[in-house]
This record gives C-alpha cells, sequence and structure tokens, in this order.
C-alpha cells in the first residue's frame, strides 16, 4: 500500500449520520485528518435526509458514502469491498452491533487501526456485560480507545483491561473566525444550547431556578438556543403563567445552524447553563462555550469537573436541585468578578483542553506512535 | 559403647533402591540443638535417662495402638523419626504443617512431644473437609482445590496421603509455604504424589504394602527460583521494569537534545507493563496516572505541554507504583 492515499472511514453506530453530526467530532475527526495528514475521510451509513449541506460548507473534502440499510451483514460487505482503503477505522461508541465489524476488519487488515470512541455516560457503562467474551475481544482489537471525559475515562480504565485515553470533544474554528473575547461586551445572558425541552436537556430546571429569582434580577435574560420539542411550548405556557412577566426575561431563538452566529451568541453571554439529566462524555456546545469565556454552570453529569475546570471557571449542583442551581444563578450573577475571572479562565482552559487542532494530533500518535 | 549398644539409639529407614538410611540417633550429642536433652544422669550419678531415646521409644509404641495398618504404621514411624530428627537441628520456634490424612493418630503422640524441643513449637493439621478437634494442635479445614497458603511460613510440611486428597496442583503453593531450607515429607502410596510431591534429591523410603516416604528439602536457591517464576514474582519484574522506565524519562527529559520520541516510546512501554500488571496491584490509580503522565510528555513533545507537568505527574505515578 505504499504511495497510495490512505483512508479514514468512520462508520455510523446506528442508521446513518445526520448532517449535524458532521460538525461534531464524529465529522471533525475525518475531516481535520483530511486536511491535516491529506486522508480520504469517508463517512460510512444509510442517508438520514435528502440533503447534507455542512459537506460543502463546513467538511469539504470529506465524503459520504451511503449504505441501502444499516444491517451488519451489509456493513462487512461494505467491508469486504473496501478494506484495503481503510487504513483507519473510527467507530463511536460501545454497540455490539459494531464487534463483527471489527473482527473482520481485523481479519482483512491486521496493519489497520482501529480507534473506537466513546461518548460514555455511566449509567449506560454500567449495565455493559463488558466481561463477555465477545466484548473483551472487541476491546482488544481496538488500537486507541477514547473517552470524552477525565471522570469516565479512569472508571473505564479502572474496570477495563486496556488502556483508555482521554480525547475531548473539542472544538473546531471552522470559519476561522476571530476568537476573541471582549469581555466588556458581554450581557447580561444565560445561555443554554441543545435539543430545547428534551428529556434529557432538562431545560425546565433552568427555567424553574431562574424563576425563583428573575424578580431580583430583572436584567437578566434567559436564551435558550435550538429546536424545540413541541411539548415543551405547552409547558413553557403553562410555566408563564405561573411566573408573571417572566416571559419577558425568556428568549427561544429556534436552532442556529450558522456557526458565525451561533457563536456570536455564545460570546455574548455571560453564562452558560447545562441542565442535562445525563450527557455521553462533554457534550459539544461546552467547547463552544469554553472558547467564548462563558462562565460554565451545570448540574453534575459525568464530565461536570471538566465542563468547569474543577470549579475554576464555572460551578456545578447536584441533579434536580433546583433551590441549589437558583442559589448558584443568583450569587454569580451578582459578582461581576466571578463571572469575569471564570469566563477568562473557560477561555485558557479551552484553548489548552479542547483545541480540536491538538487533540488530532494526539490521536495521529496514539495510533501511529509517531508525530507527523 | 559398644556398636551394637550404640545401635540401640539409631533408628534407619530402608530406601528404594535397597540401601539402609539412618533417620535418628538419639544419642548424638552434635546433633541436637533442641531444648530436650538426649541424656541427663541423675544427682547420685548412677542412673542416665536417656530422655530423647526413651521418647522416640515411647512414640514408636504408641503408633502400635494407634495405627493398625502395619505398613501404615511403618510409615508414620517413619514420619515421626524425621520430624524429630529435624526439631533437633536449631533451637527456634517451628511452624509445622500436617496436610490431609484420615485421622490425626499419626503424629498425636509426636504432638505432645514438639513443644520439649522449644516451647514455641506449633503444628498446624489443615484438611480439606472436618476431622475430628484436637487440642495438641491447630485445626483448620479448606477445600483442597482453593489452597491459600501463606509464604514462607513453614519449616516442615507433612503430606498425609492416607485420606488420598492431595492435588498435583498443590504443588507450587507447597513449596512456597516452606521456608528456604524447609522440609517435605510425603507419606503416600499413590505412585502420580510420589512423582510429583518429591523435590530434587528426594529421599524415598519403604513403609510396605505400597507406602513411601520421601523426604525432600528446598534450597534457598531453588525457594527463591520458585518464587520468581510464580505470577507475583513475575508481576514484581515488571513492576521493577515500569519504575526503572518511569526513572529514566524523567531524569532524561529535563536534558537539553533530549530525544524525546524515544522518550515517548519507553513511556508508552511502561504504561503497557503496569496495564499488564495492573490487576495484581492493590492501587486504583496507578493506570490513570500512568496515562495523565503520558500524555503530558506527548504534549511536551507536540509543542505545547510543560515539563514540570511531566514531573509532577511523574513523580506522582513513581510513589504510586512504588507503594503498589
Amino acid at each position: 500500500m505504499a504511495g497510495k492515499r490512505r483512508g479514514i472511514y468512520s462508520i455510523a453506530p446506528n442508521n446513518g449520520w445526520n448532517d449535524q453530526q458532521l460538525t461534531k467530532n464524529c465529522g471533525i475527526v475525518p475531516y481535520l485528518f483530511h486536511k491535516r495528514y491529506g486522508y480520504r475521510a469517508v463517512m460510512v451509513g444509510t442517508r438520514m435526509q435528502a440533503e447534507y449541506p455542512s459537506l460543502e460548507r463546513y467538511v469539504k473534502g470529506v465524503e459520504m458514502d451511503f449504505l441501502p440499510d444499516a444491517e451488519w451483514e451489509t456493513e462487512c460487505r461494505y467491508l469486504q469491498e473496501h478494506y484495503q482503503d481503510m487504513d483507519v477505522l473510527v467507530l463511536h461508541g460501545l454497540f455490539p452491533f459494531y464487534f463483527p465489524i471489527v473482527h473482520r476488519y481485523r481479519q482483512l487488515r491486521p496493519d489497520g487501526k482501529v480507534y473506537l470512541e466513546l461518548d460514555p455516560n455511566s449509567y449506560y457503562e454500567d449495565t455493559l456485560e463488558w466481561t463477555h467474551p465477545a466484548f473483551l475481544r472487541f476491546l482488544q482489537e481496538c488500537d486507541v480507545i477514547g473517552a470524552s471525559c477525565h471522570r469516565m475515562q479512569k472508571c473505564l480504565g479502572q474496570k477495563w483491561p486496556c488502556v483508555v485515553e482521554y480525547l475531548p470533544n473539542g472544538f473546531y474554528n471552522f470559519d476561522q473566525l476571530d476568537m476573541a473575547v471582549d469581555f466588556g461586551r458581554k450581557e447580561k445572558v444565560i445561555l443554554t444550547v441543545g435539543r430545547i425541552g428534551s428529556a434529557q436537556k432538562r431545560n425546565e430546571e433552568l427555567l424553574e431556578a431562574f424563576a425563583k429569582i428573575y424578580v431580583s434580577l430583572p436584567d437578566w435574560t434567559v436564551r435558550l438556543i435550538g429546536k424545540i420539542e413541541p411539548d415543551f411550548m405547552q409547558w413553557f405556557k403553562d410555566f408563564c403563567l405561573r411566573y408573571p412577566r417572566i416571559g419577558r426575561q425568556i428568549e427561544m431563538t429556534g436552532p442556529i445552524f450558522e456557526k458565525k452566529q451561533l457563536l456570536a451568541e455564545y460570546k455574548r453571554a455571560k453564562i452558560f447553563a447545562l441542565t442535562s439529566v445525563f450527557e455521553g462524555g462533554t457534550p459539544n456546545v461546552v467547547a463552544e462555550a469554553l472558547y467564548s469565556g462563558c462562565y460554565m454552570i451545570t448540574s453534575d453529569i459525568d464530565a461536570a469537573d471538566d465542563v468547569i475546570d474543577e470549579g475554576r471557571c464555572g460551578s456545578k449542583y447536584e441533579r434536580g436541585n433546583i433551590d441549589v442551581l437558583a442559589d448558584i444563578l443568583y450569587q454569580v450573577c451578582c459578582d461581576e468578578n466571578c463571572m469575569l475571572q471564570g469566563g477568562k479562565r473557560a477561555l485558557t482552559y479551552g484553548k489548552e483542553e479542547y483545541d480540536f487542532e491538538k487533540i488530532i494530533q494526539r490521536l495521529y500518535w496514539l495510533l501511529f506512535k509517531e508525530v507527523e | 559403647m559398644a556398636e551394637q549398644a550404640r545401635e540401640y539409639f539409631r533408628y534407619y529407614g530402608e530406601t528404594t533402591d535397597g540401601s539402609r538410611k539412618l533417620l535418628l540417633d538419639t544419642l548424638d550429642f552434635y546433633s541436637n540443638h533442641s531444648a530436650l536433652p538426649m541424656h541427663i544422669v541423675e544427682e547420685n550419678g548412677e542412673a542416665v535417662d536417656f530422655v530423647l531415646d526413651r521418647e522416640i521409644k515411647k512414640l514408636l509404641h504408641s503408633l502400635e495402638t494407634a495405627v493398625s495398618d502395619i505398613s501404615l504404621r511403618q510409615g508414620y514411624q517413619m514420619v515421626n523419626l524425621m520430624l524429630a530428627a529435624f526439631c533437633l537441628r536449631k533451637y527456634k520456634p517451628l511452624k509445622l504443617l500436617h496436610l490431609g490424612g484420615r485421622a490425626g493418630a499419626g503424629l498425636t503422640s509426636f504432638c505432645q512431644l514438639l513443644p520439649k524441643f522449644h516451647p514455641d513449637n506449633r503444628m498446624y493439621w489443615l484438611t480439606p473437609t472436618v476431622r475430628e478437634q484436637r487440642t495438641d494442635r491447630i485445626c483448620m479445614m479448606m477445600p483442597f482445590e482453593e489452597l491459600l497458603l501463606p509464604q514462607d511460613a513453614f519449616d516442615i510440611i507433612v503430606l498425609d496421603d492416607t485420606d488420598e486428597c492431595l492435588l498435583p496442583s498443590m504443588k507450587e503453593q507447597l513449596w512456597l509455604s516452606l521456608r528456604p531450607e524447609g522440609q517435605l515429607i510425603l507419606l503416600s502410596r499413590r505412585r502420580e504424589m510420589q512423582q510429583v510431591f518429591s523435590g530434587k534429591g528426594a529421599e524415598t523410603y519403604l513403609a510396605g504394602e505400597g507406602w513411601t516416604v520421601s523426604q525432600s528439602t528446598i534450597s534457598a536457591a531453588e525457594h527463591e527460583a520458585m518464587a520468581a517464576d510464580t505470577w507475583d514474582g513475575a508481576v514484581k519484574t515488571i513492576q521493577q521494569e515500569a519504575i526503572e522506565r518511569i526513572q529514566l524519562v524523567q531524569r532524561e527529559v529535563t536534558v537539553e537534545g533530549a530525544d524525546i520520541d524515544a522518550l515517548l516510546q519507553l513511556a508508552d512501554e511502561a504504561e503497557q507493563f503496569v496495564l499488564l500488571i495492573y490487576a495484581s496491584l492493590p492501587s486504583l490509580e496507578v493506570k490513570y496516572l500512568a496515562n495523565e503522565w503520558k500524555r503530558a510528555l506527548l504534549d511536551y513533545r507536540l509543542g505545547w505541554g510543560k515539563l514540570d507537568k511531566i514531573q509532577q505527574r511523574g513523580n506522582a505515578l513513581l510513589i504510586e507504583l512504588q507503594i503498589a
């Protein structure tokens, strides 16, 4: 295979990829291998939507190979046809679906590299039958296993008979935007980004907490960005009836796909809040908020200490404890110095730990034991 | 003393090659370093009490009623003589392990004699199922399939195969539970056990009806080699290899012009060694610390890491690994 262009193939864990995933870690890793190291980058899975605008707009050069279905026999057939081009195989998550695929890949390409990217959460990982021979074999067949938060990296490393690396979901500046943050121009905004109203994101918790203090913080606004779940609108209507005039301090923008516009939202906000019930590792929004110098407030998800740099750029609260969240929000909102120092640390910390350019170089070394 | 009279005090066994070997001489003063005298002289100087020989003859006689099977009785007699000879060698508290056996009768009289050699001598009787409880020894029960013995604990082990419960898989543990220069005595009529449990240079004596008594000594060198050959020994070796690599990296990384790529390979190896032995180490942290240290070194190599981070993490790792 000397002289031939190397290939990195990213296999979808279930049906296929959606456009949003192309600009998250799933797509960024193959994209950066393409951009930095000249790899041919291919995302493999069934077609989930008619168009993939990110292919042209953000991850130019990444290709997509669409499969007729997501059955593992189809995947194995694809493997058989393309294994000679697949120098690196990227997998996302611990799914038995991957087991026969990786095993077959190993037989066909004993020289190939397998990167298993995990966005683990402790609840899911605890249910795994990790001592099953097929599971153990799968772990052995991966060259690099990465967890996206320290706590899970440590926990899985203590449990599984393999090395688990720390490879967070970083930030990549697709449009080479000016990332300088003018703290003087930040506004009294508590921002959250995600699927608004989903059971996982628990945005109600943020709003309920804000409801306890909004009267004392008349200049503050909670801004929710993201696609809104239908049920949430009804809940929000009832919520506004319970708290008169609170609606004036809450804004819902809907989804923002344009990165420049989204980044402007982050830069504008003094505080970023994450009230999720659980998350797989560090959600992508965390890196975006850190890079934008936001003071971070998070529920105690597995990655909480990573999100707040162990308290140096934020605060955490016990999930479900609305009183404590309200308390934290109030204290932080009233403390300009706290927000400023926390925001500055967030910026520095983000660049140290969440720069995808750095993460990719680490990953390259871990796979090939050399610096390109 | 006339040779014939002298023979009264000597006890022999017949080896498998037909020769006769001395098992115990109850009047060889030079061989007795125990608290039990071989003889005492009455105050009036007229009568001599051959204490040790009296005790030995009493012991051998008691076996005639305790063990009805003649061949087996002979086997037990030889075992008792060997034990007595061992107890004379040095004045120190001895720990003796009697493993297996249908009944404890074969060593009952010896248990009564044992503290006379040294007051702190102890006999432990370990059986796979519950046997009769005794006050003259410490009785323990442990299934032999799950045998767990401390290393370097016993001066002499008697493997009593009269109940045919011994397992070949016990060999390594038994040898390692002996102290260096300790003895293993096997009473068995099973050929397989005779082959498995007889050490290098073992002397095997015939007791009749297929019963044999074999006597083996484990030298300090053999003991050390055997300990190194176990998984625990291998873990210590690998642990040391990991420590040496980490120390080397820690020293070299600060040197001007150091080959960081080579040091990274060493760090990677050290991490793999830790992974290999992790389950055997008490520390939960060591694997994580190894990875953090390696990452600090990788960041340094890639151009944004700091030397002091490598040093801090490496030192934390060494502490954890050296106390692990």
